[in-house]
Parts: structure tokens; sequence; C-alpha cells
């Protein structure tokens, strides 16, 4: 990888004029893109300026939801500062061929009816049907000639793992929207005033969790003559706020990401035997009334009903449920009537506990294959990269919208394209917390989402009670810091598979993850003893998981070399 | 009409109100619920805390609504549709409903119409057919796109035809001998002596107007022209909450996602729940047989 | 013969005409797209020129676990909401028939004809307040009585009943509608002929006004059986949980669970067809039974 960076850092220092008419030039005539293994360059070896602009404008289509954007007076998602800063620093006009916030319904009807635009974004399923149904441009030759070393550099911090959900068979199809995969590690949040009222000491193994969930219940610290230990949703295995992924993490069983077993081989963590055990401490903590018997009705917001009621007092969930839903509960009336902390995940035993994640890409940018640019998508990438990487003055209107000011209006969200690091908030656990404690904003650094969180936890300081789940972020200890710590001490448990999802994951995810929860939720609620789990591990097998285990191990055998 | 009261009548008509009052309860009591959720805070609705009264009185729910100058347009858009709709699909059940309703003995391929028409009521090909069609007429973005493809409601135009069957049939057997045409027949007997049953139907054709949303997000790609339900579909309470800007984590605290879909409810229905009283004056008893009578 | 039809027929073959050509270009034209469910169907071959993988479809819907249960669910849950959204509103009917005062009559209609406008996404979350084993009216009202807490949205027994009952409530006032301006319908002097030969207001309501609405509810039943594969997606998906899968697990959720039809648009394709044929054999039964042994055409 390096060597190629090396080379393509030499071909841009030959960029010339000349170059870049073939660039447009070269592309506006008819030829089908994305047959040929070089589709843009008919002249193949003529070095390109990955950022010329076109002249005259050339027009790309896409299609847009708006969600939340606060957009400036006169502006909107079809006409806005931020279109007209592409069109005048690229030559690229974009166009919306349509414009909905359910994006996802009406990009099924444009898929189906073989309407697609120039390029847009897609989730893992739909880029698997695009390529499929061949509608999308081979975009390999495209990124090793257009993208500029800094846009390489930012798609290949984590090795090339979110690349290659994006490869088929060697050749590049999309984009990964690329994203940090810490945002969906777990974290213990417990109520820290009941600890104190108790008299309990702060989580360090599963067993002080189990004996603070007894004593929760057994003490009802609520005084409500019903409380419950767990917050826990119907969507309990991947949910993000009230789930028990990190409770299975401490059993170090990781369902729903594939893990190494003692052989070297790949296995799915929903079946590995640890499951077991756990399943049966919450069968356990079940039957003794520490859970609420409803749960498997319950949505988040269902169940929250009950935390904000002061019912509970330990939640499993990421970094950011004090945003919501915590954040409903532990500030009411003006005051603070519950204070959550959140701790790292503990361990049954001496191993420590590590967080299970996925790889971090959940949705893709794909180029149509009837695209007269298919480059000109990755001009506007890399113009995205170059906003996020270097704090030029005049990439302001980017990310703010035409008066250049951050209003915290979202504006930045206008842009079509859009990539988080793949490190990101890992600076911001280490920054923050020395910054809050030292009260010196200049420890912060430039980015600016950095310094609006500081600034969002002075407002806290201040007595700003809205600003309390940043608070539980931020604050020395926080959750971003927790994020920092489990990078340091190695407990990031990442999904092991980051091929394209196979035949048999295609066909089959939707009915094993059905089975499986149906079992878990009938384990847990002692309708069926927890010894139902090895028969659900045979008929997982058979149901189509021994084919997709086959298939896993055998992309595993290919980048293992 | 004579009553013959008796005790035990009058036993039954107490008890008959008691149990329709406390049916009308049963229903009403839930919408009173939702409409004190709706003027309720965020936090207070996610408490679940709210009974019959709002908790933390606020606005915000509707006013998150009507600050969207969306609003408006796309309320404009739902009124034209409901009339421009319901006017066509009342014109065309009626006149289909007439022909459908002779008897076989006099117009013999009506079975074989009938049929047609409820074969379209059970077999369709999918949306994606469905959208393709409608696309290659050339519709998309226009308020026909919403009227025409739905044109023909079929489940009413057999209600009507039962309907007019069951009219008496010497007025129209008079009035044929005296040399009307069918159209005179159907323009002066049927439609005036059906008004309940027009009544009905129309009360189905707006609200089945007024409450489709998903034609309205398919067929339509600028949301300018969406329709009122569409539009309210698509104001969602964004719950990524990573990329929640200070003043949406405000907003977020002050409604919730309960808030807000129990205000759309009273700001999506209210218009349509105003027609039925309307309409109920139509349903006026026996009048069939008191215009024979005249 | 031919002037005769063209003086008295035509008018009625040219009242159906612009209804035909609509159903023709909107419901008949798309109506090809059925083929799809024998198809593994791909955008760029479109419609008629994706390949053909014939009844695989059909195959892989009734090789799924746990079809056979669906399938029973489905049938029941929607016979009996059917049987249940038939009689309930009928006696509604006839109860507010009874009733002379206007005002009430109006608003009683107008008030129970409300909850039709409610999504299940929002009763779903009254339903789980309502029938809270811990906390809710209704066990708290059962509690009075010395009945034990019943956790009905996750008993098998109960789930059911809780489905069935919760539709019959929020549709049976819209559908009372239809049966009001049945009953407008009949003729007063029947009433009068009836109670002049002595038939009190039961007899009445027996005699005269049931048998004036039967042909209506006739064609509702029947056409609402061709729904007996519709046991309400919507309801049970904002209702339901693991527990109560075997109760309540319909071929509709079934579907949308395994994510299978996201854009399997052949299997989707499939489903409808299937629930389509089994519709036009209900009502075509129906319909031909009506006629043959009442001699009576129900449309």
């Amino acid at each position: 990888m390096k060597k190629r960076l090396l080379k393509m850092g030499l071909s841009i220092a030959l960029v010339s004029a000349l170059s870049f008419m073939t660039a447009c030039g070269g592309n506006s005539s008819n030829q089908p893109q994305g047959e040929t293994s070089a589709p843009t360059e008919k002249t193949g070896e003529t070095p390109t300026d990955p950022m010329a602009k076109y002249d005259p404008p050339i027009e790309l289509t896409t299609i847009r939801s708006v969600s939340n954007i606060k957009f400036d007076e006169g502006e909107s998602i079809d006409k806005n500062a931020v279109y007209d800063a592409y069109e005048k620093d690229l030559g690229i006009k974009i166009k919306n061929s349509w414009v909905s916030d359910k994006y996802s319904e009406k990009l099924k009807i444009s898929i189906a009816s073989n309407n697609i635009p120039d390029f847009f974004r897609v989730s893992a399923s739909e880029l698997q049907e695009l390529q499929e149904a061949d509608m999308i441009a081979d975009v390999t030759d495209i990124f090793d000639k257009y993208a500029t070393p800094k846009t390489k550099e930012w798609f290949n911090l984590d090795g090339g793992r979110q690349l290659s959900t994006a490869t088929f068979d060697n050749r590049l199809m999309a984009f990964p929207a690329t994203d940090n995969p810490y945002n969906s590690s777990s974290y213990l949040w417990i109520r820290k005033d009941w600890l104190e009222k108790l008299g309990l000491p702060k989580p360090q193994t599963m067993q002080d969790v189990i004996k603070i969930a007894e004593e929760f219940t057994k003490q009802d610290p609520s005084g409500t003559g019903k409380t419950y230990a767990f917050a826990l949703n119907s969507d309990y295995i991947n949910g993000g706020a009230y789930d028990l992924q990190g409770f299975f993490n401490g059993y170090h069983a990781y369902p729903g990401i594939w893990v190494k077993d003692s052989s070297g081989k790949l296995m799915f963590g929903t079946i590995m035997p640890e499951m077991k055990q756990a399943l049966k401490q919450l069968q356990d903590m079940y039957k003794a009334g520490m859970i609420d018997p409803e749960f498997a009705v319950k949505d988040q917001d269902k169940e929250n009903e009950l935390v904000v009621a002061g019912k509970i007092g330990i939640a499993y969930g990421a970094f950011w449920q004090s945003i919501w839903p915590l954040q409903s509960a532990a500030v009411q009336n003006g005051k603070l009537a519950q204070d959550w902390e959140a701790y790292p995940i503990v361990s049954i035993d001496d191993n420590p506990a590590k967080t299970a994640t996925g790889i971090g890409v959940d949705s893709y940018f794909v180029v149509s294959k009837k695209a007269k640019h298919p480059e000109a998508v990755m001009k506007i990438i890399n113009k995205w990269i170059e906003i996020q990487t270097s704090s030029r003055d005049d990439n302001k209107v980017y990310m703010f919208g035409k008066s250049e000011v951050d209003k915290s209006a979202l504006l930045w969200k206008i842009n079509p394209t859009v990539f988080f690091a793949q490190d990101e908030n890992l600076p911001a656990g280490k920054l923050l917390p020395k910054a809050i404690e030292a009260k010196d904003p200049s420890l912060l650094g430039t980015n600016p989402e950095i310094n609006l969180r500081y600034k969002r936890v002075q407002q806290y300081l201040a007595g700003d009670l809205n600003m309390w789940n940043e608070w539980a972020i931020s604050k020395p200890g926080g959750s971003f810091a927790i994020m920092n710590q489990y990078d340091q001490e190695k407990r990031y448990q990442v999904d092991e598979f980051y091929g394209t999802l196979t035949p048999a994951m295609l066909e089959m995810k939707g009915i094993l993850g059905e089975k499986t929860k149906e079992t878990f939720t009938k384990i847990i609620m002692n309708k069926v003893s927890v010894d139902e789990f090895d028969k659900f591990v045979e008929e997982w097998k058979k149901l189509g998981g021994e084919q997709m285990t086959k298939e896993a191990n055998e992309w595993y055998e290919t980048v293992k070399k | 009409m004579v009553s013959h009261a008796s005790i035990s009548r009058k036993i039954f008509v107490v008890c008959n109100y008691v149990f329709l009052m406390a049916l009308s309860l049963l229903c009403v009591l839930p919408l009173v619920h939702i409409f004190a959720v709706s003027l309720s805070s965020g936090a207070a609705a996610s408490a679940g805390i709210v009974k019959l009264w709002p908790v933390e009185f606020t606005t915000a729910a509707y006013q998150n609504i009507f600050d969207k100058p969306q609003y408006f347009t796309a309320f404009w858009v739902s009124v034209k549709r409901v009339l421009l709709g319901t006017g066509i699909n009342l014109l065309l059940t009626i006149t289909a409903a007439y022909p459908l309703s002779k008897d076989s003995s006099y117009f013999r391929p009506r079975t074989v119409y009938v049929w047609i028409f409820v074969i379209t009521m059970l077999f369709s090909g999918g949306l994606i057919p469905w959208f393709m069609t409608i696309k290659a007429t050339g519709l998309m973005d226009s308020i026909w796109a919403l009227v025409l493809p739905s044109a023909v409601p079929v489940f009413n135009v057999i209600l009507l035809l039962n309907f007019f069957r069951s009219l008496p049939k010497e007025l129209e057997e008079s009035a044929r001998i005296d040399g009307a045409g069918h159209f005179m027949i159907l323009w002066k007997f049927y439609v005036p002596l059906s008004l309940p049953a027009l009544a009905t139907i129309t009360l189905f054709s707006m609200v089945g107007h007024w409450n489709s949303w998903f034609d309205g997000l398919i067929l339509m790609n600028n949301p300018d022209n969406y329709p009122l339900q569409t539009f309210l579909q698509t104001i969602v309470i964004s719950k990524d909450p990573r990329f929640l800007s200070a003043q949406e984590a405000e907003l977020l605290l002050q409604m919730s996602d309960r808030t807000s879909t129990a205000a759309q409810i009273y700001v999506a229905a209210l218009p349509i729940l105003l027609v039925y009283p309307f309409l109920q004056r139509f349903f006026v008893k026996g009048i069939v047989m008191g215009s024979v009578k005249e | 013969m031919l002037k005769f039809l063209r003086n008295e027929r035509l008018p009625l073959h040219l009242m159906l005409l612009p209804s035909l050509a609509i159903l023709a270009v909107y419901s008949y034209w798309p109506m090809a797209g059925i083929v799809i469910a024998f198809e593994k169907y791909i955008p760029t071959k479109g419609i008629f020129g994706s390949p053909w993988v014939g009844w695989r479809n059909f195959e892989y819907l009734f090789n799924l676990p746990d079809t056979k249960r669906v399938f029973v669910n489905t049938l029941l849950i929607a016979s009996m909401k059917i049987i249940a959204g038939l009689i309930v509103p009928i006696f509604v009917a006839l109860l507010l028939n009874e009733v002379r005062k206007t005002m009430f009559k109006r608003t009683f209609q107008t008030l129970v004809y409300l909850p039709h406008f409610l999504s299940w996404v929002i009763l779903g979350g009254i339903l789980i307040d309502l029938l809270s084993p811990s906390n809710g009216l209704v066990n708290q009202t059962l509690g009075i009585f010395g009945v034990q807490p019943i956790f009905f949205l996750g008993d098998n027994n109960w789930f059911r009943f809780i489905l069935v009952s919760s539709d019959v409530w929020k549709e049976f006032g819209f559908s009372t509608i239809v049966y009001l301006a049945a009953l407008t319908g009949i003729n007063p002097t029947l009433y009068e002929a009836a109670s002049i030969d002595g038939a009190n207001r039961i007899r009445q309501m027996w005699h005269v006004t049931l048998p004036g609405i039967m042909p209506i509810a006739i064609l509702m039943v029947t056409l609402s059986i061709g729904n007996v594969l519709n046991a309400g997606f919507d309801q049970i998906f904002n209702l339901y949980s693991p527990p109560v899968y075997e109760s309540g697990d319909i071929i509709d959720t079934l579907v949308y669970r395994l994510g299978i039809l996201q854009s399997q648009y052949g299997l989707a394709t499939a489903v409808g067809l299937l629930k389509s044929t089994v519709s036009l054999i209900m009502i075509a039964c129906s319909y031909f039974m009506a006629y043959r042994f009442a001699n009576y055409r129900i449309f």
C-alpha cells in the first residue's frame, strides 16, 4: 500500500493542464463504464489531476434526504451555498433527482425500476443487490487514479478492512462511508447515587455487577416497592441502548460478530458455548425478579418509562446512551434526579472483558454504471476529505454554509458525500478529559466537533443541566475516556469477517437472527430451559449456519495469505 | 309511531343508552389520552406519566409541525387531492354501479363486467409494475398520479350497486314508459334516492384519499408535492445521537417521537373528522319511501 | 335487434367505458407484473427479461421454518376478525336503531368512528400500558375481583383474543356506517304493518330490520372473506413478541421479520399472488353458492 501511495504522489506532481483536458474529454463519450478494467481513461498512463476543475461544468445527479438540517434563509437541499461551492471549486453541478426523508423506501423503488442517479448512498444489502444486477460502476481504477494521497490514507487507516467490505472479486464497487468502529462499543451505565446510597463499591467484575443487581432489587433504593436491576428492550442483542451486548461480552461471548475459535477458524459469536452461561445467569435474574417481565414487548422508549420512573439502576448501552434515552431520566424538573455513570464493561473471570464492535461501515456510496463522469464522484469525495484534514479557511463554506460561522445548524450534512475518520472519537477521549481538568481549551486542537463538546461541558459546569448528557460522555472518566481506555488496553473485539456478504449470509441471516431472538428471549423469560440453547445451536447449524460458517472460512483463507 | 311503552321496554331503553354511552367512552378515552400526550413535554411522555390531562404543558410538538412552511403546501395538496379524487371516484362509482345493478336477464354482460371489476380488487402486479405504469403514463410529480390510478373504487362500486338494486323497481318502470333514457333515470331517480349510500361512499373515498401516504411518497419526487399525510410521515425525529446538535438535544427533551406522533394524529385527522358529522344529515331514515309517496 | 341494442343498452355500456378504461390501464396492465412471482427479478433485465425460476419462490415460502404454524395462525386470526367484524357492527347498528334521540345518535356515531383514524404504532403503546400485568388498568380492575394478574400480551392463551378484540374496537364504528346507511333504506310502512300485527320491538327487529340489512351484511362478509390471509400486519407487528409467536405469528410478520422481502420482488409477488388466489377462490365460491342455492347474486 505504501508503495502505491508513493507512486500516486509522483504522478500528481506530474499533473498538467493537458491531462485534465483528457480527464473530462475522455469520459464524455458514451462508452459504458466499468465493463473494462480501465474504464475511465483510454490513454491509460497519462497522469491525472484528481482535483482538476471541469470546464464547462458537468452535472451529476444524486438523491438526498434532509433530516434535521436547518437551512439558511432562502436555501434548500436543491439550492444552497454548499452545492454552489462544489460547482465553483470543481465545476460539478449537483442535481437532486429526488429528495425524501423516507430515503430507503424511495431508493428501493428507484433501484427496482432501474432508475438510479449518477451516485448515491446505499446500505450493505443494497450494494450487494446493485452489484448482482450489474447496475454500478467498478470504481477500482477511479480510486487508483483520482483519489488524492490524503483520500487514500483516509480509507486505509484501518488497513483497508472497510474498503474490503466493498470489494467483490478484487474489484472495488463502492466507496465505504468510513466511520469508526468504536462507536458501537458497549458501556456499563449504573446509577452512582444508588451505589452510594447502598454503600456498594463500583463494579470491577461481573460478580460485582450481579451483586449490585441483587442489592438494587432487594433493597429497593427507588422506594417504589418494585425495583428492577437491568433495563432491557426487546431488541437486546444489538440495540445500542438498553441492550445486553456488554453483558454477553463480559462472559467472552460475542453474539452477532465473527470471532476466531481455538483452532484459528472463524465462528459466529451467537453460538459460542459462553452464551449459554450468560443466558443462564439472565434466566436466574429474571426468575429472581431482577428484570422487567414485560421487556419482550417493549422498545427502548417504552422501557425508558421504567427508567424515568426511577425503577431501574443498571443499563448496558453505547457511549451515547446519556444523550438518549438517559438524559430524560437523569434530569427531571430542572434537577439532576438520577446520577448515571458509565463504567468499562466487566468480566466474569480473570481475562479482561473485550467489547464487541463491527467493522464500522454501514453504508456505501455507489456510482451508476450509466454515469458519464464516474471520476467526478471521486473528486467530490476528495474534497470532503480535504475539508476534514486541513483547516483551510476557504473550506468553511462546506461545513457551515454561506455565513461560514458555526451555528450548529448541521449544514455540513448538505455535502453529498460524508465520511468520518476511522479513528474518530478516540482523540476526543484523550483530549477532552485533559482539557476539562486543566480548564484549558488550547489543549483541544482544532477539531470543531471536539471544541463544541468542550463548550457544552462548560455550559453544564455553569449550571445548564440540559448538557448533562455531554458531561457524562466527555468528562474525565466519562464514556469517551473509557473508549480510549479500551483502545489502550486492547479490549476491542472487532468483527473478524470483513468481506462482502456471502450467499448464505444474504439468504439466511434474517432467519437465523429470528431463531436466535426467539430462543434467547424464551430462555431469559424462563419459558424453556437453558438447555434449549444446545438444541438451538444444532438447529442454527442446520438452518444454514453451517453453510454460512463454511463460506466465511473460505473467505478467511483468502485474506490470511 | 305509537309506542307500546311497557316496563321491559323502558328497562331496555335505559340499558341501551348506558351500554352505548359506555361504548363511546371506550372509544374516546384513548383519544383524550393521545391528545394529552401531544400537549405534554417529551420528558413527561417518555416517563409514561401522562394520563388524560397534559403534564408539563407545551405545544412544541405542534410547533415542530407548523414551523415547517411545507405544512401549508402539503395541506393544500391534500385538499386538492380529496376534492378532485372524491369527485372522480363518485362520478365513476355511480356510472359503473348503475349498469351493474341491472338484472342479468336485462343486461346480460353485467356478470362478466362485475367480475372484471372484482378481479382488480384481488389481484395486483405488485409495487414495481404499478410504479412503472404510472411513470410510463407520465403522471409522476403531478396531482393526477394520486387521483387517476385509484379513480375506480371497486369496493364502493359493489356496495352502491347493492343499494341500487334494493330501490323499488316501479318508479323506474313508470319512468321508462314515459320515455326516459338510462342517463335520465340514473340522474333523476337513482341518485336522489340513494343519498345515504352516496354519503357513505363519499366518506369512504374522502377518508381513503386523505389518509393514504405511501403513493404520495413514491410518486412525488419533489417533497413540495407531498400531500399532508406523506409530509407528516417524513417528520421523524432523528435519534442518531452521535450527530445530535445542541439544539436538537434540547428539542428532543421538549418533544419526543411519542408527542410528535400524537400531535400528527390530530393535525392529520381533524379536518377529515369534521366531514363525517356534516355527511350525517344524509342519513335520514325512510328517505326512500318518503320520496316514493310524493 | 341492432336497433334495440342501440336504443336501450348502449348507454349502459357507455357508462362503464370510463371505468373500464381506467382499470385497463392502472390495474390490468400492471397485473402483467405477476409473472415476477415466477422469476428472479433483476431490475436491469426488467419484468419480462428476468430469469425464470418456475415455482421456486413458492417452494421457498412453504419451506420456511414454522410455515405451518404461521398459516394456521393467519387463517385463525383472520377468520375470527371477519366474524367479530361482522357481528359487532350489526349489533351496534341495531341497538342504535332503537335510539330515538337524533343528537345522541349522531354524537355516538361520530365518537365510535374516531379510533379508525389511530395508527397501531400509537395504539400499541397504549395497549401495552393498559394490559400491563404490573400496573395496567385492566389487571388492576380484575384484581378487585381477586383475579391474578394476566400478562395478556405475553400469554399464548390470550394473545389472539387481544388481537381480535382490539381490532374490533378500532374498526367497528367505521363499519357500522354501512349498516346505518342500509337501515335508512328500510320501508317504514313495514314497521307500521308489523306493529299493527302486534309484533313487539324485538320481533320487529328480527323480522323487519334484520332482513332489511341482510343483503349488505352478506355482501360485506363475502368481501371480507377475501381477507382470510390478511390477519393485520400493522397490529400484530406492534403488539407481538417472541413468547407469543406461537399464537400470533402470521405470514406477513414472519416474512417481514426474516427480511426476505427486502429486495426479493419475486418472493414478495409470490406472497401476493398466493393471497390473491386464495381470496379469489373464497369469494368465487361464496358467490356461486349464493347464486346456485338461493338464486341470489351477491354482487
